[in-house]
């Protein structure tokens, strides 16, 4: 027979198990406490309201795994219309100099007028850790519709917006002449191949390993072929990378700036073909790490590992294939690609459209000719 | 080509600095010559050995040429208990100078070999940390820990790696209809 002071016990002990939490079950996280949004006084956006909605914080083993589901809705506090914007997310605690970022291009925000942005992150880290705000939000950067810029830029996201900029007002300007010289039915036929091109594009997924490797055996020096696109300020002379089978490492590619103008950064668009034929876009390689006079050369190389999938099977590396896909300028300017020398190229139609060209023949996929046509006459 | 080529020439054909004719003698004299193949796979792996062991530096030379100095003097504390006693004619002066020199060249090309790797590695965290990008997920690997960005929903979903170490991935988000661009990077 248990005593009343046992029964008492055993009843504490039961209340107690009931009341911790249950491995794994997900728990809510406090908003106030996991997130910190921090947004100057004198940025041109404000923060309308932050949702963190279905974010979840669930024990697995001895790590914590937290799904951030924030939902940002932001304001155009400045006098000009907003073109796109980057949010930096950090987690200095998880991964300490890991960054993430969120980037909207393609934006025609009017001042005064509100846009969404979402940022669904992932964190893994150790039960029990650390205090204080688990995740960092800020601006990284704004471009506006005269190409100035706002923001730390501490990933170079002026360079980005700026790069998407260029390839909008390309492909925008594209669109407006097929509607212009050739009417609406044209402009219908010029989205459904756009549709049907980027629906038939090669995927892959892709794996990169930070730091130098050993050689490994059965590994081959590959040479890349390259794309002399006419136009781009900078010539690839000559690159290898090291290949074996799925993987590619330590890509060294030489270029030189042919233009008149010092360059300060250039990118090296990445093709690889595997056994079967196809093409895929894969990679980039950023280019100089300093500035480039007129007529210099230097050399674009990297210290890492590359291993390209599709889904669970390798894609074996047969060939590879390098084009310059975009310049910055030392004054800033930046130069991409042609649309006709795209069109033209079949090597290059495995590039993903840009994303304006996504947003406007996305735009025509959900709300018809009309609306993109509307669209296209705005600007 | 009946003659075969010099190595000189084949060293040259197997990195690719060949000019195009003789490029195309040596490719002809190739076809035909298994032996001459051999000779330039020979010559690829040196190029590729040496590839991998990249561009050696020395960060600290002092304590360098302590080592090799200490090793001398163990080399020939050893020889002289254990090498025979000379007798008759004396090596002359300039003869044991340059067999100092060679030890000492020798010792120096080993350490390079051996230890010029780690004079080029990354600072730790950032060596090692592993990008992944598909599944309707990009994220960073860095100690057990993750840092990644969802997707899911999202088609048509375009994922690109940057070589410097980043991922990224591109989709239009479906609730918006915004382009959006996802992207994981590691900042030394």
């Amino acid at each position: 027979m248990w005593s009343s002071r046992s029964k008492a016990a055993a009843a504490l002990a039961i209340a107690g198990f009931l009341c911790l939490p249950a491995r794994g079950q997900p728990q809510a996280l406090d908003l106030q406490s996991s997130v910190k949004i921090d947004l100057a006084p004198d940025t041109p956006l404000t923060l309308v309201q932050a949702d963190l909605g279905q974010s979840r914080a669930t024990a697995r083993g001895g790590a914590m795994v937290i799904d951030l589901r924030m939902s940002l809705t932001l304001k155009n506090a400045s006098p000009r219309r907003v073109r796109g914007v980057t949010m930096l997310v950090a987690a200095q605690e998880v991964t300490p100099g890991g960054r993430a970022s969120v980037a909207v291009p393609s934006l025609d925000v009017a001042p005064g007028a509100t846009f969404p942005v979402r940022i669904d992150l992932r964190l893994l880290r150790p039960l029990g850790n650390g205090a204080g705000p688990l995740v960092n939000v800020g601006l990284d950067g704004v471009l506006f519709h005269d190409l100035s810029f706002y923001g730390p830029n501490r990933l170079e996201s002026r360079r980005a917006l700026m790069v998407w900029e260029a390839e909008a007002a390309r492909d925008r300007k594209y669109f407006q002449e097929v509607l212009r010289a050739r009417g609406r039915e044209e402009l219908q036929k010029v989205v459904l191949a756009s549709l049907e091109r980027q629906a038939a594009r090669p995927r892959l997924d892709v794996e990169v390993v930070r730091g130098p490797a050993a050689g490994e055996a059965g590994e081959s020096v590959m040479r890349f072929a390259f794309l002399d696109l006419p136009s781009a300020p900078v010539a690839p002379i000559g690159g290898t990378a090291r290949v074996r089978g799925h993987e590619a490492s330590f890509p060294r590619i030489e270029i030189r700036n042919r233009s008149h103008q010092a360059v300060r950064y250039c990118e090296i668009g990445w093709l690889v073909r595997d056994e079967t034929g196809v093409s895929y876009w894969a990679a980039s390689i950023p280019g100089v790490g300093r500035e480039l006079a007129p007529g210099a050369t230097a050399e674009a190389s990297q210290s890492s590992r590359l291993r390209f999938h599709k889904g669970d099977r390798p894609v074996r590396i047969q060939s590879m294939t390098g084009f310059v896909s975009q310049v910055e300028f030392a004054d800033g300017a930046v130069w991409v690609p042609e649309r006709r020398v795209q069109e033209l190229n079949p090597l290059l139609r495995v590039v993903a459209p840009s994303a304006e060209e996504q947003r406007l023949t996305d735009l025509y996929r959900r709300r018809g000719l009309q609306a993109l046509v509307d669209e296209l006459n705005k600007f | 080509m009946k003659r075969h080529p010099s190595e000189h020439q084949l060293a040259l054909w197997a990195g690719g600095d060949l000019g195009w004719l003789a490029a195309a003698n040596v490719r002809w004299h190739l076809s035909g010559c298994p032996e001459c193949r051999r000779g330039v796979e020979e010559f690829r792996d040196c190029r590729r050995v040496l590839g991998e062991a990249g561009d050696p530096r020395i960060n600290d030379w002092s304590k360098l040429a302590a080592e090799m100095e200490a090793n001398i003097h163990v080399g020939l504390e050893a020889g002289e208990c254990v090498g025979p006693e000379i007798t008759g004619r004396a090596v002359p002066a300039r003869w044991k100078l340059a067999a100092a020199c060679a030890a000492f060249v020798m010792v120096v090309a080993g350490a390079i070999w051996l230890r010029g790797p780690s004079a080029w590695t990354p600072a730790p965290g950032v060596d090692g940390a592993v990008f992944s990008a598909g599944g309707h997920l990009i994220q960073l690997e860095q100690d057990g820990r993750s840092l990644g960005l969802r997707h899911e929903g999202a088609q048509d979903v375009t994922y690109r790696a940057a070589a410097s170490g980043a991922v990224e991935a591109r989709f239009i988000d479906e609730d918006t209809g915004q382009v959006t661009v996802q992207n994981v990077v590691l900042q030394e």
